[in-house]
This record gives C-alpha cells, structure tokens and sequence, in this order.
C-alpha cells in the first residue's frame, strides 16, 4: 500500500551508502551473472555441437574401424592399419544386398586435403573429398545447379566435380552458378594438377564452430571416389570409415547399428585378429553430448545456488546493520502510528530492491560475458528470456527470503525501547 | 474550553519485572483528567515517573492496573495493532530530540502520519504545506533534516504532529535541545496552536518556568501526584 514511498525511500537509502550497497549486491552480482554466462555458452555449444550432428542425419549410422581387443582386453597400439584392415567397396556392397531394402543410402569418402584451383588470377582453396553417389543423400548436400556425382560418373571414373556456390564465386566471378556448369578447373592436388568438369554446384552454408572461428574459406570439393583413389595413387583401396543412411523401414536406430556392426564382424572381420567394426548412431551421439550438458547444468546450478546463498546471507547481514542503525526511525515511525506490518514490508522492499538491482547489474553482465564467450564458439547467443526472467524472479526471491528475518526484527522492536535507543 | 474528557485516567498503576524479586512501582494509582483545548504540563525530577507516563499517555505502553480512556477510546480493550491506528490518529507526537526521518524531506516528514493513515498522495501533500505554512516552514519544505537547525526541525516536527489532527499535542520535553530564544519560539507556537485552534496539549517538562505557563501543572514525585494546580499565567 506504502509501496511507492517504500520503493523511493529504499533507493535513497542505498544512495546514501553506494559503496555499502555495491559491496552487498556482489555476491548477487557474480551469482546470476555467472548463471546467465554459463548457460548462455552452454546453450552455444548445444547448437553447435548438435547442428553438426544433424549435418550427418539423425537416421544415419557412422560405422569406422577400430582395434579389436585381445583376449586381455588390451589393443595393440603400435600397429598401424593395412590395406586388409580397410572397408572396402565390396563390403558394402554386399551389405546393401544383405541388408536390403533397410539402407536408403551410405557414403564412402576418401579425403585428399586441400587443393588449390586457379583460373587466371583468379584462385579458390576447397577441401577435396572422393565420395559415391550416395553421398547426397548422408551430407546434407543442397543443389543449386547441375546434379551431385551419379553412378555412373563415379563407376565410370570420371573427371567430374561438385563446388560450392562460394568456390564459384572466388574462382569465376560475376557469373551465375548455371553459367559455371561445364566450366573446366585445373586444380593443384597431390603434387600434380588435374582438370575436373563442373557438373554441380551446392550451397555452403557456414554451421559449425571451426568454420566460424578460423573464417574458412576452403569449401569441400566432390569428386567420384574413383578417381579419388587414382589421384591418391595409394595401393590402399579401401577407407576408414562409411556412413549409412537408414531407410524408413529402420524404427529402431539403435539396433539397426548394432545388426551393421554384427554383419561386418562376423562376415569381414571374424578372422581379423587386430581390427573390427564399430557402428554409432547419431542419436546415441547426441544423446551423449545431452548427458554431457546435463551433468554440466548440474554442476553450475550447484556453484550459482552457493553464490547466491552467500549473497543472500550478505544481504541478511546488511540489512541486520541497517535495522539496527535505524532503530531510532523505526521507533518514530511507530510512534506516528506505523503498523508492524508496514515496518516490515518498508524493510523487505528495501532488501528486494538491493537484490533486484544486484540481479539487474549481474543480468546485463551475464550478457554480455555470454555473448562474448559464445561468440569465440562461433554460435553467439543471447539469453533466453526465461533464463532473465527466472533470474529476475529469483533475485527476488532471495531478497524477500533474506530480507524476512531483518525485517520481522524491525517490525517487532517496542517503540519505547526503539525511541529510547541512542 | 469544553467539559469534554481527552484524557480520563483512573487508577493507574505501571510495575516493572512484576512477579520477579525486582519487581519495580513507577506509577502508583494515578487519577489524571485533562479536558478538551487544555493545555497541562507533567513536571518532575528525573526518576519521578514522567516518561512512564508520557509512554501511558501516548498509548506507546500499557498500564498495568487502571483505567485509560482516550477522547473516548478504552485504551485497555484494544489490540496492539489498533495501539497504532490511536496513535496515528489522536495523538501528536514531538519530541526532545525531534526524531525526523533522515534522508526525507521536511516535507516528506510531514507527510508521513497521513501515509500511514491512508489519506491519498495528493491531499496529503497538499496538507503537509498548509501546515508547514503554519510553523512557517514552507520555503524549506524540500530540505533534509541535516540541512537544517534544532529550531528548524522542531517546528517541522510540530507540524507533523499535526498532521493527523489528534486529538492531543504530546510534547516530551521540546526545547529540552534548543537555546533559550529558539525555545521561546517553540513554545509560542504551542501556545498559538492552544488559543487559535484549540489544542489540546499535554507538555512533559522538568523545567518549572515552562511550566508556569500552562494552565495546569500536574506535579510527579516518586510515582504520585503531589501537585495539581493552576499555573502561573492563567487562571481556571
């Protein structure tokens, strides 16, 4: 009822004693500030760690070789992978027969690194990936102009190749991405230059932390896996790693990898005494990072509440100087025919108003501190406006919860003793 | 003058520690009537029992034995946080150490016991500079209380006794703190408020000269009434 005169009275109060109030709003201050900056970066890295996982396809499965154990459980480190080891083409082929109508697509890449194209004075780095006609289907790939590597372009082993509109750009500027279709680039790789045919175009979109914080500009450049491993000139025909890509059919992500890794085991691997497949799901890689993130929420939650406890106690206590420095004003304020109660809520406004103002100053920290920190992670975010209203609701919270106590005291001191006070 | 009764006290009788070895008497069974536009001084060595019966009489303490009854009001029948509203509303505060709020504007100060009455912002702005007018204090209704002399405060002070209109003005030693000439000030304005308005007001003193200026002196010692007389100005 007195709340106006109270809200009024309470800033001039804590004006009078700016150095004091600052002091006691501290602890509000580190707590919701650091709450807001750490789920400010956390929500960043969600985004970006999950946005390169759905580059890959909740329904994709990565399968990738890796060291069988020994009958100790330990693997042999030192030994490094051989052609015998590989994934080959006949693998997967066979899987897909074996498989059926449950696999919608996979992807085999062989990587060649950066290479370097020129055209005139004009140069454009990519990152050049040999990869199958499935491809499209597992990466993501979005067509701008022209078709993704087909069949018989990579059985055929032709010198075809798929860029990025970005490519485009640097390499043939001022044209359209349907002019630069059967342009011809001359690219510089593995220590000799090649001439690919530009059959398709795709358009890059800049996701993931790396690219954002190094500025990339080398985007992939596809080209049939075929001639991929000609140009490597390795005897290795084989790769690392396949992703597959589950058809409609698949409900059950989880079971469908463990089947695709038995498969390989028992069909390729059984007589591999150093190597064997392993087959992750995106969801269950998600769901790790999920469970990451949660434990981490915990964590925080924990150091935020003990700030906050100790800054709330701070408030207690500096409310408890207050009372006792104003006992006198208490006393008239009585005597003028102030009801306990509105002794009590003129002292719960006041510690509400210091922790609101410590919340307010730790918000507008937390921000920016969160801005910056996901910014570096290349995904910078505001926070959301639960996390402020939650933190707003709860400075004031702290602030009635604390403030109670001190304010009970000032609200029940006998006026003759509180006026008699010196 | 009217017959009416503001203050009707019978009986009154306040112990300290009661039940307890200590147990102390400050008040014996006193009878005290003041009528309505009154103006009574209490005089008394210190230890005689005036502020007890200042806190009695302002409602800030309770009697242990006898009867209270305030311009109609049974103070013994009342709960504690009706204590506040009679206090709020039938008695004017003014002490010897002004007591103003820090850090609030004369004005403000004013102001205050018709914020705890509920009267609406604007009228008891409007009232508080009437009565500041009054004590002649409205060119400095904006200052402090810091920024301003014992004099000063007191007149701001009475003016926020006042505010409420009570039923008494009870005045607990108001030059106690002030030099001679601003005392005599203060004490002319009781005076003013006693003949032109018609306050009733109940002056707390161990200053016997103050005293004589009332129209009765009401004499404490010990926890009794030795003297209830006519003062020396005016006679009943």
């Amino acid at each position: 009822m007195y709340l106006k005169e109270n809200i009024s009275l309470a800033i001039m109060g804590l004006k009078a004693n700016k150095m004091r109030a600052l002091l006691t709003m501290l602890g509000i201050i580190i707590g919701i500030s650091s709450v807001i900056t750490i789920v400010t970066v956390g929500d960043a890295m969600t985004n970006s760690v999950t946005s390169v996982l759905n580059d890959m396809g909740a329904n994709s499965i990565q399968i990738m070789i890796s060291d069988k154990p020994d009958e100790h459980g330990n693997t042999n480190y030192t030994r490094a992978w051989e052609d015998s080891d590989m994934i080959t083409d006949e693998m997967m082929e066979l899987y897909t027969e074996a498989f059926g109508d449950k696999i919608h697509a996979y992807a085999v890449t062989t990587n060649l690194g950066n290479g370097q194209a020129m055209n005139g004075r004009n140069e454009a780095n990519g990152y050049v990936i040999g990869t199958n006609a499935g491809a499209i289907d597992i990466q993501n790939v979005d067509i701008l102009a022209g078709h993704f590597l087909n069949q018989r372009e990579v059985s055929g082993s032709k010198y075809v190749t798929v860029i990025s509109d970005r490519f485009v750009e640097k390499l043939f500027p001022g044209i359209t991405m349907q002019e630069a279709l059967g342009k011809e680039v001359k690219m510089r790789l593995n220590q000799g230059t090649y001439t690919f045919l530009v059959v398709g175009v795709y358009h890059y979109e800049v996701t993931g932390m790396m690219a954002t914080m190094t500025g990339d500009t080398s985007t992939s450049v596809f080209i049939p896996q075929t001639v991929a491993q000609q140009i490597a000139q390795s005897d290795t025909t084989g790769y690392y790693a396949a992703q597959i890509k589950a058809s409609s059919q698949v409900t059950d992500m989880e079971a469908f990898a463990k089947q695709t890794e038995d498969y390989f085991n028992r069909h390729f691997y059984r007589s591999n005494n150093y190597v064997q497949i392993r087959a992750d799901n995106m969801d269950s890689m998600i769901g790790q990072m999920n469970s990451v993130m949660g434990t981490m929420s915990i964590a925080i939650g924990i150091i935020a509440g003990i700030s906050l406890l100790v800054g709330g106690i701070g408030v207690m206590n500096i409310m408890l100087v207050s009372v006792t420095e104003r006992t006198r004003e208490i006393g008239t304020r009585k005597a003028l025919g102030a009801k306990n109660s509105a002794i009590r809520i003129q002292f719960i406004v006041e510690s509400v108003i210091i922790c609101l103002i410590g919340g307010l100053i730790g918000i507008l920290l937390g921000t920016s501190l969160g801005r910056l920190g996901s910014s570096l992670l290349g995904f910078a975010s505001w926070p959301s406006i639960t996390i402020v209203l939650v933190a707003v609701s709860f400075s004031m919270a702290i602030g009635v919860f604390f403030g109670y106590y001190p304010a009970n005291k000032a609200a029940k001191l006998d006026p003759i003793e509180a006026l008699r006070y010196e | 003058m009217s017959d009416k009764l503001i203050i009707d006290m019978h009986d009154i009788v306040k112990k300290f520690y009661i039940g307890q070895p200590n147990e102390l008497t400050i008040l014996k069974g006193l009878d005290i009537q003041v009528r309505e536009g009154e103006f009574v001084s209490v005089v008394g060595a210190s230890g005689s029992g005036k502020s007890t019966l200042m806190n009695i009489i302002g409602v800030l303490d309770r009697p242990s034995e006898g009867s209270y009854v305030l311009d109609g009001v049974d103070i013994a029948t009342i709960a504690d946080d009706e204590l506040s509203e009679i206090r709020n509303s039938k008695i004017g505060f003014v002490f010897q150490t002004f007591n103003l709020i820090p850090r609030t504007s004369a004005l403000r100060n004013v102001e205050l016991p018709m914020l705890y009455a509920g009267v609406p912002m604007g009228e008891r702005t409007r009232r508080a500079k009437q009565l500041l007018a009054m004590v002649e204090m409205d060119d400095r209704m904006d200052h402090m209380p810091n920024e301003l002399s014992g004099g000063q405060k007191q007149r701001v002070a009475i003016a926020r006794a006042m505010a409420n209109d009570p039923s008494i003005i009870l005045a607990d030693e108001p030059t106690g703190a002030l030099d001679t000439a601003t005392g005599r000030l203060v004490m002319d304005l009781f005076h003013t408020l006693h003949r032109d308005q018609g306050k009733t007001i109940v002056l707390i003193t161990h200053n016997p000269e103050l005293a004589q200026e009332t129209e009765r002196i009401i004499t404490l010692s010990d926890g009794e009434i030795i003297g209830n007389r006519a003062g020396a100005e005016v006679c009943i």
